[in-house]
């Protein structure tokens, strides 16, 4: 049977490839020329009543034994009709209506909850053309006049299709209805998992909350933030350590946005928890590279982190018990289709239990996230962002400490008309840090506070062309510490560290081109400014080397300044700007399979200046200025993506190399906290890391899951200030503490059945680089080991297994009470992974010993999960 | 301003270590690393101290050499001249004692703000530091406080003392007693507490009633708090920061720059004080 119908095709083909002989003159009508290939070959034609058969030709034809198929192309030129051959038809459309009436077909999808999905498809039948919704669930196409079939579709959901007629521009708005799996309610993926071949974007992680809260964690609280070190390129200093290096780049690198607005310290108790609650985060994307233009401000990466919509039909809420911390989030209607509020607040509660065994020491975190969102009409909404979270420490009565952020963002979303969407944006954000030592009778204070006004716009010139343009300005006050006495008793002097102000005004644009159907480009670039103002007394020092190197004892020291400018308030100290253009390119070989390259160049203002491995909550963010030049980065970053077995599987390779100028080394035992002239324990160096990624996942059926591998290196390289000093580690390239050579994580999920399902995530990765003593001396009764090169050995190899096992009992419940229960086993095989190693002496027996500092062992947590 | 630094940094490091101890999930193990084996750098250990009221005649230079971490005893360097002049251009000569490694002088001449010159040869290499004499304010009290520790139930050991408001001020004190392998010290600037009356405190858990403490209180000079402030964070080893790398002293190799030798040459007027604990009402 196959046989016969491949006969059949090799004879149809053969068929319609013959050759016609043709002469008519610029008086003939459209019928005519049909008459006459209808005549001599077996093609049809095919028209509606729009097309005018007595109009005439404008040219004449006259061709001998030609190809019809290259008559159809002469006929497409020089005629004001467009002719495609589908079979043995010809058919015929108008050419010139085409072009000149296009209509826009738009709208907002929004799922069963009335939330806006991002990322759902909308394709044109009749056209093979599609659309994706923005993050506000919009959409726009622009399409000739007709009869349309509209198929909207997005994972999860069931598939739609309306049927339109499109006489002028117009709105089509949809709800969608959940498939008939039911999945977890959160889940708004920014795509399905499959990569996007066509869109430029590259070097981007995203994860969707099903599969944050699928990944086993320590101590069971699901964490967008560690979940993202599954995937490649992204790392961090350990176990219990805050922040994440993403491409060999420092913690200080990555701009942290919540709903828009920066945050400037991610992570609850030295890192154990990261200031992002799952439950009320929808989506979260980690951009390592091909930045886009509107993003600025940090070299290494962007995350872009989105909370939960309310609901605006009813009153819903989700929750979870865990052993360390529980969580609880609330959402529901203001008015009813227009307005909704989210509400999630989460606290930890072990210093509840050091209460009842009567122990002083209390150690607390908490954080509360609302987003208020009305839509006052078709054009207009405004939404509020608000975020509240603190740790605090309280050490018997001698020692109390309050840190973390505050931030609040309102955003007015305006239409003006189909084609320009524009988002204004006022916000504020701080950082504070607050430590009482009562045993010395003393308070620490120090924060950053920054208020922003952002303006985006999104412009849609035509089907090939999009703009993304804007400003944003950010006012930034640092108080990097001030110190005072609580009462009369304190020895300590009242004494304030000289407070910094910095404005950072940026502007830019984005244009997204699709240049064919293989190729699409982004390109466009962002201007930074920062201005450094007063009041503040600037030092000055001789050769400008506020470190000067002393030859003799090889040591770096502080140089004496030989006098200070006076600069008034409102007076600019220092002005730096930057033009930083980003490119990125996607060419599709076919509809799977693409090469996508980039270039970015970003410039950075504010760094944390920090010596210990990873941020802790003293470090305070510094602006530049006289001493510390703004970081730049350049990126490229060349990427292979392919889909296959009908996108069940993705493959995403990526191969970057980064140069970073102006990275701040510290000269060996700085202080940095407390420091009023911090410059003179910096040297200026530079960073580069270069490296191969590539993620291979599969994203559909019973098993899902991906492996990721990461191959880098990253490093920096500090000469000194003239010829003759050695900088740092001789001025030679040294690893970065962040250098991880290898780093392989693979992470599966198993739905075993409704009720139970089974992950497992697997880390192996090279140990952290640090540096080992070559040897011990004695000085004034102790023994000091001695340490030579920075960064020149390795921590041991850092690797665990961890599973769990998700219990739903009733699956089939889509209302009321549901919940589901979590059991698992972080390090399953106990690994003693080290997070650090020190070299003591041993108190007892005066014998010097390495002692490994491991943090998680075999850890079995469970935490019950509800929603109603 | 170092010494808040230190003091934050400590205090975190503690926070951090009982905060992992509260959820009972860390663990710390002795383990075996390979090392390296060490450069035979020379190390010159030389301490001048004058006690108010002595003659300050007798004084002990130690010299050794850089050893491998895990060795229990250090090289000791044997055979090599030492010697200090001071600027009326009286030589000390020190000798090696029956303890190899150990020189000693008998006629040292100490005067507060005198500049030293010290001059050791070794593999005739000569290795020379200069350095001036830093004076110290006087101990006004010691008392015992029952209050002391993170976990604030510990015995403590305080002393008091006069800062000079008119002068920047390096104080490095020391704490000895039986139950202690090596003496804990403490290194402070007067920044943050210029001119006012200070306290330094020392709590030990193993402090007991009849714990007898000895109390060794200097003044120091700016560059010799710096570097001594490097050693103590070598070997207070917190497990969360860097260590720093290479830690110089003063002394300089005038035959063989390369060659260069670790230590610190520095002279001190000393306030020591003796307290036993009392029992407590």
């Amino acid at each position: 049977m196959k046989h016969l119908q491949y006969c059949f095709l090799m004879l149809s083909l053969n068929l319609f490839s013959q050759n016609i002989s043709i002469s008519l003159d610029e008086s003939t009508t459209l019928q005519q020329l049909f008459t006459e290939i209808e005549n001599q070959t077996e093609y049809k034609f095919a028209y509606n009543n729009q097309i005018d058969l007595n109009k005439k030709l404008t040219e004449k034809i006259a061709y001998k034994d030609i190809e019809i198929k290259e008559l159809i192309s002469i006929l497409n030129r020089t005629t004001l009709f467009h002719f495609s051959v589908i079979g043995n038809n010809i058919t015929v459309k108008s050419k010139s209506k085409t072009a000149q009436e296009n209509y826009t077909l738009s709208g907002i999808i929004l799922d069963d909850l009335n939330q806006p999905l991002l990322g759902a498809n909308i394709y044109i039948k009749e056209e093979a053309k599609g659309a994706v919704t923005n993050e506000n669930g919009y959409f726009s196409i622009k399409l000739p006049k007709g009869n349309y079939t509209v198929i909207i579709s997005y994972v999860g959901f069931k598939e739609k299709t309306e049927q339109i007629a499109l006489f002028s521009d117009k709105q089509l708005n949809s709800s969608m209805e959940p498939g008939d799996q039911t999945l977890e309610e959160v889940i708004i993926t920014q795509n399905n998992k499959a990569v996007n071949i066509k869109k430029p974007q590259m070097s981007v992680n995203t994860l969707n909350m099903q599969e944050i809260k699928q990944i086993p964690v320590a101590m069971g609280e699901p964490d967008p933030l560690k979940s993202l070190l599954t995937l490649p390129g992204v790392s961090n200093a350990g176990e219990a350590s805050s922040g994440f290096n993403v491409r060999g780049g420092a913690a200080d690198q990555n701009l942290i946005l919540l709903d828009g607005a920066p945050i400037y310290s991610d992570s609850h108790l030295f890192g154990f928890f990261s200031v992002f609650n799952a439950d009320i985060v929808n989506n979260l994307e980690l951009y390592k590279g091909g930045i886009p233009s509107r993003f600025g401000g940090r070299v290494s990466s962007v995350l872009d982190v989105n909370q939960h919509t309310g609901n605006d039909q009813k009153l819903k809420g989700t929750g979870g018990i865990g052993l360390i911390s529980s969580k609880i989030m609330l959402e529901g209607p203001i008015e009813k289709e227009k307005g909704s509020f989210m509400i999630g607040g989460r606290t930890s509660y072990a210093h509840l239990f050091l209460k009842l065994a009567d122990n002083d020491n209390a150690v607390q975190f908490y954080d509360l996230n609302t987003k208020l969102n009305y839509r006052l009409n078709d054009k207009n909404a405004i939404s509020f962002s608000g975020y509240y979270g603190n740790d605090i420490f309280n050490i018997g009565d001698s020692f109390a400490s309050t840190y973390g952020n505050t931030m609040g963002n309102i955003k007015w979303e305006h239409r003006f008309n189909e084609d320009i969407l524009t988002h204004l944006s006022l916000f504020y954000s701080d950082y504070k840090f607050n430590l009482n030592l009562n045993s010395q009778s003393y308070e620490w204070k120090s924060d950053i506070i920054s208020y922003g006004l952002q303006y985006d716009w999104k412009h849609y010139l035509s089907e090939r062309i999009q703009l993304d343009y804007g400003a944003e300005a950010i006012y930034y006050e640092m108080n990097p510490g001030t110190l005072a006495p609580k009462d009369e008793s304190s020895a300590i002097n009242f004494n304030q560290l000289n407070k910094k102000y910095a404005l950072q005004p940026s502007a830019y644009i984005d244009v997204n081109h699709k240049i064919s159907e293989e190729i699409n480009v982004r390109y466009g670039a962002r201007y930074s400014m920062f201005y450094r103002y007063g009041p503040q007394d600037i030092n000055t020092y001789a050769n400008n080397h506020p470190a000067i190197y002393n030859p003799n004892f090889n040591i770096y020291e502080e140089a004496t300044p030989t006098g200070s400018i006076s600069y008034d308030s409102g007076e600019v100290i220092s002005d730096f700007n930057n033009i930083e253009p980003r490119v990125s390119l996607s060419f599709a070989l076919n509809e799977e399979t693409s090469f996508k390259a980039s270039y970015n160049r970003m410039a950075q203002y504010l760094h944390i200046i920090s010596n210990s491995q990873s941020p802790t909550p003293v470090n305070m963010w510094t602006p530049s200025g006289p001493f510390i030049k703004p970081q730049l980065l350049d990126q490229y970053a060349l990427g292979f993506f392919k889909n296959f077995s009908n996108k069940k599987y993705s493959l995403e390779t990526e191969a970057f190399y980064k140069d970073i100028q102006n990275r701040t080394d510290y000269v060996d035992g700085a202080d940095l906290i407390g420091n009023n002239n911090i410059e003179q324990v910096l040297l200026n160096g530079k960073a580069r890391a270069y490296g191969l990624e590539v993620l291979l996942r599969k994203n559909t059926g019973k098993l899902t899951g991906w492996l990721s591998y990461t191959i880098s290196r990253a490093e920096q390289r500090t000469s000194g200030n003239t010829s003759q000093d050695p900088g740092i580690a001789n001025g030679e390239w040294y690893l970065s503490p962040y250098d991880k050579l290898h780093n392989l994580n693979f992470v599966t999920n198993y739905e075993y059945t409704d009720k139970w399902s089974f992950s497992a995530n697997f880390s192996l990765q090279s140990g952290q680089p640090v540096t080992y003593p070559n040897g011990y001396y004695e000085l004034g009764g102790l023994h000091v080991p001695n340490y030579s090169t920075r960064n020149e050995n390795r921590l041991p190899t850092y690797h665990h297994l961890d599973l769990a096992a998700t219990y739903t009992p009733k699956p089939n419940k889509n209302k009321g009470w549901q919940s589901y229960w979590v059991f698992s086993i972080y390090n399953v095989y106990n690994r003693q992974n080290a997070a650090s190693v020190r070299f003591t002496t041993n108190e007892d027996s005066g014998i010097n010993e390495a002692r490994r500092l491991s943090i998680f062992g075999f850890l079995p947590s469970v935490s019950y999960n509800f929603k109603f | 301003m170092k010494t808040l630094y230190k003091l934050i940094k400590t205090m975190w490091t503690f926070a951090i270590l009982i905060s992992i101890n509260m959820f009972l999930i860390s663990c710390e193990e002795v383990i075996e690393v390979d090392l390296e084996a060490s450069d035979n750098i020379l190390v010159i250990d030389a301490e001048i101290l004058w006690e108010p009221n002595t003659s300050g005649n007798s004084q002990k230079i130690y010299l050794s050499r850089l050893t491998n971490y895990y060795n229990t005893e250090t090289q000791k360097v044997s055979d090599a001249q030492v010697e200090i002049t001071n600027t009326n251009g009286d030589i000390f000569t020190f000798t090696e004692t029956d303890e190899p490694g150990t020189y000693q002088c008998n006629d040292f001449l100490p005067e507060i703000e005198n500049t030293y010159h010290l001059r050791v040869v070794v593999d005739n290499e000569i290795y020379t530091a200069t350095e001036t004499m830093v004076g110290t304010p006087e101990i006004i009290k010691v008392e015992q406080g029952k209050d002391g520790g993170f976990s604030q139930d510990d015995y403590e050991v305080i002393f008091y003392f006069n800062d000079p408001e008119e002068e920047e001020n390096y104080y490095l004190e020391d704490f000895q007693s039986d139950f202690l392998i090596y003496p804990e010290y403490g290194i402070s600037s007067d920044e943050f507490f210029n001119g006012n009356e200070i306290d330094f405190s020392f709590s030990d858990e193993d402090l007991e009633t009849g714990s007898t403490v000895d109390i060794r209180f200097r003044g120091i000079s700016e560059q010799f708090y710096n570097y001594m402030s490097l050693i103590l964070e070598t070997t207070n080893a917190n497990p969360f920061a860097t260590p720093p790398a290479n830690i110089r002293g003063n002394i300089v190799n005038e035959t063989n720059k390369e060659n260069y030798a670790l230590g610190y040459f520095r002279l001190s007027e000393v306030q020591k004080k003796s307290y036993t604990i009392q029992e407590v009402n």
